[in-house]
């Protein structure tokens, strides 16, 4: 009973003593969970901070221009009129807008003269001489036989076509109405003729004769002439014709001289052609063109663009056309041509200091320039801005930016901003850049540096 | 009977009174290994963590008159003791520059002779962490 009782307390302590000892390292455990659990979160936030940074990414710009404009008065502006006549109006007429214009008259700057004079003009008045349409505009008489179209050697001929008895004449006549528009210093007629028979050996007798003749007068100017068997190809140069209607006549006679036999005739006329000579007038030519030439000359300070424009009118519509100079080359270069609306009021806009500004017509005009308004894009004489772009996926903050070039030491400028992705952060960075002079920027974040030059 | 009963209470307070004593001799001998133990593992990672918060950034450096001068910006969550600076792997300065957070110092070297213009510049801290520049130094 005794040891019984003994063996329980020595339990019970044990199991006190178990309890505590289960208790204390539990407790430490947990303890010791909980304090690494925290420095290994907190080393991983750090470190997740870290790789944000690295997907940092920022692009870098400049403006270092400023927009100014200027009265033409503020840039000297000066209107040479090279030629027209200034009717009103001055250079400071440019300044203000509507009160006052410059008025230029238009001159004669080309005065064309070309004089009258002849020309010699060679014409065929015979028409259809080669008979190749018929008997078209010629006109046939015949009394026993009759004209018709025959060919030789493949080309077209009149033939009178007869058939006398024994001791029988006949005759025909083949003529053509001409008109001589002209007066001509020349006339050529030129033919051709033959005859040809059956029976071979009974030689009737033919002539034939050319007269020319109009109402009130006539003349034999060919023949009579024999007809034979082979082709004659007369030429009657020096024909005298002046300027009337004409009518040309070919004759031909032909007789049977036998007291026994009949013969039958062909008395052929071809290339039929009537050449003349006359010299034509020309009528002077006048042309007188009218024109306004304006040089206009700018003093402007050192720019990157220049814009300006110009009130313009003209009296009527005319071409008009723009000339900048090229100081490279040394010319006038054309930059522009149209035309104008007629009596409204226009502008002109150039991008060149020096310009001549051309205008022409048939007719006299008058060009009017009212307003001079000028633009130019410059350096900033007082600052330059930095615009960051956040092109990277995380946002970045900007510590600070550098600028330097070759004569300035480093210079540095504190920023502190952050910036969100797709963000854009002007910065303005009071330095009065050189132009030409190359600037170096570097913009430090939290992680890196991105670097960045220009030249303004 | 009376007397038994006594003595077996004064057994057992003597036997819980002894367990208590043994435990508390224990207790006393494993407690300040185990607490030194945990101040041990808590300074390593403290030291771990510190180190994974630092950083700067190597903005400019500058060579004026056989003078170097980085300048350094401390970009990170917790101060930092720079202790040595090496240009292209050579070191031309160690000691102590305590930079505190989004502090920029500058560090100057003085009688430092060009070797060329693209300079590697390095600077460390003391707690194992290096940062590296790349620099066209003009002389």
């Amino acid at each position: 009973m005794r040891t019984f009782s003994r063996r329980g307390q020595a339990t019970a302590i044990g199991g006190v003593f178990l309890i505590l000892l289960i208790v204390t390292l539990v407790g430490l455990f947990i303890y010791q969970l909980d304090y690494q659990h925290r420095y290994v979160t907190q080393s991983l936030e750090t470190i997740e901070k870290r790789e944000k940074m690295f997907n940092e990414n920022i692009i870098i710009n400049e403006n270092y221009t400023v927009v100014k404009s200027y009265t033409a008065s503020e840039v000297s502006a000066e209107m040479k009129i090279i030629n027209g006549t200034l009717i009103s109006g001055s250079n400071s007429s440019l300044i203000n807008k509507g009160s006052d214009y410059i008025k230029i008259d238009s001159v004669a700057i080309i005065n064309l003269t070309v004089p009258g004079g002849t020309t010699p003009i060679t014409r065929e008045i015979i028409r259809n001489g080669e008979f190749d349409e018929d008997f078209r505009y010629w006109n046939r008489y015949s009394r026993l036989g009759r004209w018709i179209i025959d060919t030789y050697s493949g080309d077209n001929a009149a033939v009178y076509y007869t058939y006398l008895p024994r001791r029988q004449k006949d005759k025909a006549m083949l003529s053509q109405d001409i008109a001589v528009n002209a007066s001509p210093t020349s006339a050529k007629l030129s033919f051709k003729y033959r005859m040809t028979w059956w029976p071979w050996w009974l030689v009737p007798d033919g002539f034939i004769e050319v007269w020319l003749r109009n109402e009130t007068w006539r003349s034999r100017i060919f023949g009579p002439q024999r007809l034979n068997s082979s082709w004659i190809s007369p030429t009657i140069s020096n024909l005298e014709i002046s300027r009337g209607n004409y009518t040309l006549e070919f004759r031909v006679y032909v007789s049977n001289p036998s007291n026994w036999f009949s013969v039958s005739c062909r008395i052929w006329i071809d290339k039929v052609s009537l050449i003349i000579k006359y010299e034509e007038g020309l009528e002077e030519y006048r042309n007188v063109i009218y024109g306004v030439k304006t040089e206009l000359d700018l003093d402007l300070p050192e720019y990157y663009n220049l814009s300006y424009k110009l009130l313009t009118k003209t009296s009527r519509s005319l071409i008009l056309e723009v000339y900048i100079f090229d100081a490279e080359n040394n010319v006038w270069r054309l930059q522009e041509k149209f035309i104008t609306p007629s009596n409204e009021w226009f502008n002109l806009t150039f991008n060149s200091p020096k310009i001549i500004i051309y205008s022409e017509s048939q007719n006299s005009f008058k060009v009017f320039f009212d307003y001079l308004y000028v633009e130019t894009v410059e350096l900033n004489p007082s600052k330059f801005i930095l615009s960051i772009e956040n092109v990277g996926s995380v946002e970045v903050e900007i510590v600070a930016c550098w600028l330097k070039n070759e004569t300035i030491s480093a210079q540095r400028y504190d920023i502190n901003r952050e910036i969100l992705p797709g963000e854009i952060l002007e910065i303005e960075i009071p330095v009065v850049l050189t132009k030409g002079a190359t600037y170096s920027i570097r913009v430090v974040t939290r992680s890196r540096v991105f670097q960045h030059s220009f030249t303004p | 009977m009376d007397k038994r009963g006594q003595t077996q209470v004064v057994e057992t307070v003597l036997l819980v009174m002894i367990t208590i004593a043994l435990w508390t001799v224990i207790w006393m001998w494993f407690y300040p290994m185990y607490i030194g133990a945990i101040q041990d593992m808590g300074r390593y990672l403290l030291g771990y963590e510190m180190a994974l918060k630092e950083w700067v950034v190597i903005e400019y450096v500058n060579y004026t008159g056989s003078t170097l001068t980085v300048f350094i910006t401390n970009t990170g969550d917790v101060e930092v003791e720079i202790g040595s600076l090496y240009v292209n792997d050579t070191l031309v300065w160690s000691g102590v520059e305590k930079i505190k957070v989004d502090e920029m110092k500058r560090l100057t070297v003085s009688d430092f002779t060009l070797g060329g213009e693209v300079l590697v510049v390095k600077a460390c801290s003391l707690r194992g962490n290096c940062w590296e520049a790349i620099e066209n130094v003009q002389p």
